[in-house]
């Protein structure tokens, strides 16, 4: 049985963990907290239940069946023998390069590395590798086992056998991959930042209020939320954040963040989880 | 079977009112309304009513009633809690 190595057992971890397992894969689930790994464990089963309820393929599955295809563990050199490494620690620089930085000395040049990222660099991820041929970016969208696309990310020195084998392996995890190339936001990070910005600056312009800004968004495009309730589920702040980054790399004022918008993270509303943004909770 | 209190039915209410991704003043949401195929909440909603009814309703829902068709209207969902916290008490 292929054994699939994957490094941080946070949400994102854990959601690819399950999604691995699910497709009959033997798990090697890592992460350098011993806390974060007993927390993994029981969650698993917690997660099952709730996937069951979206989804026929995990209506059969038994907890106890797919934890046992799991195995835990807070030694990173447990992976050495894995064909693919899937990546999913902080989305911090200096955390990835650390990680990466001690793959490259326990791995092979067997190994396969994806970096489940929104918004690091694959390119830069690579040149700390032996192979940076083998790294390719693998942006899981949020919950893992339930959507099926994957954003998959070409780096600068990722190979065509790479992409060829990310496609197979996507596909015996019933994703579809679409590949795009690597520059900072990809396409997903990207493109919602500028509605969500511009979703900001027609409020702000009193165009139209997030009601029904998010209605024609929804109601005449068809998109399940709209751009403002999105921004206040991922939290203001982090829209900022991000908006911030893709402004410093591109040097581009359509990323420029919305006056009104930063008014709102600096009075301390910051959507959902403060209970108030472009809507109250 | 047990009944599922008023104000139990109200909490169940405020937490589904206040997940929705519909704000419009006028919509209607009444205790037989399908609040997914209504747009009132995404499908990915389902999964927090399951731990929220768990956690406040103190009971175990068995895999066999995870199904989204038991989550779909308040009535389905105080249906399949009354039925459960039932079976529960004669345990």
């Amino acid at each position: 049985m292929t054994l699939i190595g994957i490094v941080g057992a946070g949400v994102m971890g854990v959601d690819v963990a399950i999604n691995c397992a699910a497709c009959g894969y033997q798990v090697v689930l890592m992460d350098k907290s011993a806390e974060v790994i007993a927390k993994a464990q029981l969650e698993i089963p917690k997660r099952l239940r709730n996937y069951k309820m979206l989804s026929p393929a995990y209506r059969e599955l038994d907890a106890s069946q797919l934890s046992s295809l799991i195995n835990f563990t807070t030694d990173i050199s447990s992976l050495s023998d894995c064909p693919w490494v899937i990546e999913n620690v902080t989305e911090d620089w200096d955390t990835k390069a650390s990680v990466y930085k001690q793959l490259d000395q326990i791995c092979s040049d067997r190994t396969y590395y994806a970096v489940n990222t929104s918004c690091i660099s694959i390119t830069k991820v690579a040149a700390l590798m032996q192979y940076p041929e083998k790294v390719i970016g693998m942006h899981f969208m949020n919950p893992a086992p339930i959507k099926r696309c994957v954003e998959a990310i070409r780096g600068f020195h990722t190979s065509e056998d790479t992409i060829d084998a990310a496609k197979e392996f996507l596909k015996s995890l019933k994703k579809r991959m679409v590949l795009v190339n690597d520059m900072p936001g990809f396409v997903a990070n990207r493109l919602s930042h500028l509605f969500m910005n511009e979703a900001a600056f027609l409020v702000q312009d009193n165009v139209a209020d997030a009601v029904a800004i998010d209605s024609i968004f929804k109601e005449g495009y068809g998109h399940a939320m709209g751009p403002l309730e999105t921004a206040d589920l991922i939290g203001l702040d982090t829209v900022v954040n991000s908006l911030k980054i893709l402004y410093e790399s591109f040097q581009d004022p359509k990323f420029r963040c919305c006056p009104s918008l930063q008014k709102m993270v600096d009075a301390g509303l910051l959507g959902r989880k403060s209970g108030q943004g472009f809507y109250s909770y | 079977m047990s009944e599922i209190a008023q104000k139990d039915r109200s909490k169940l209410y405020h937490f589904i009112e206040s997940n929705m991704t519909i704000y419009d003043d006028d919509i209607e949401f009444v205790d037989s309304t399908n609040i997914f195929t209504s747009g009132f909440v995404s499908s990915i909603f389902a999964m927090r009513l399951l731990n929220f009814l768990e956690n406040e309703f103190s009971i175990t829902v068995p895999d066999e009633d995870i199904v989204i068709s038991n989550f779909s209207s308040v009535n389905k969902m105080c249906e399949m809690v009354s039925r459960l916290k039932t079976i529960e008490a004669h345990a």
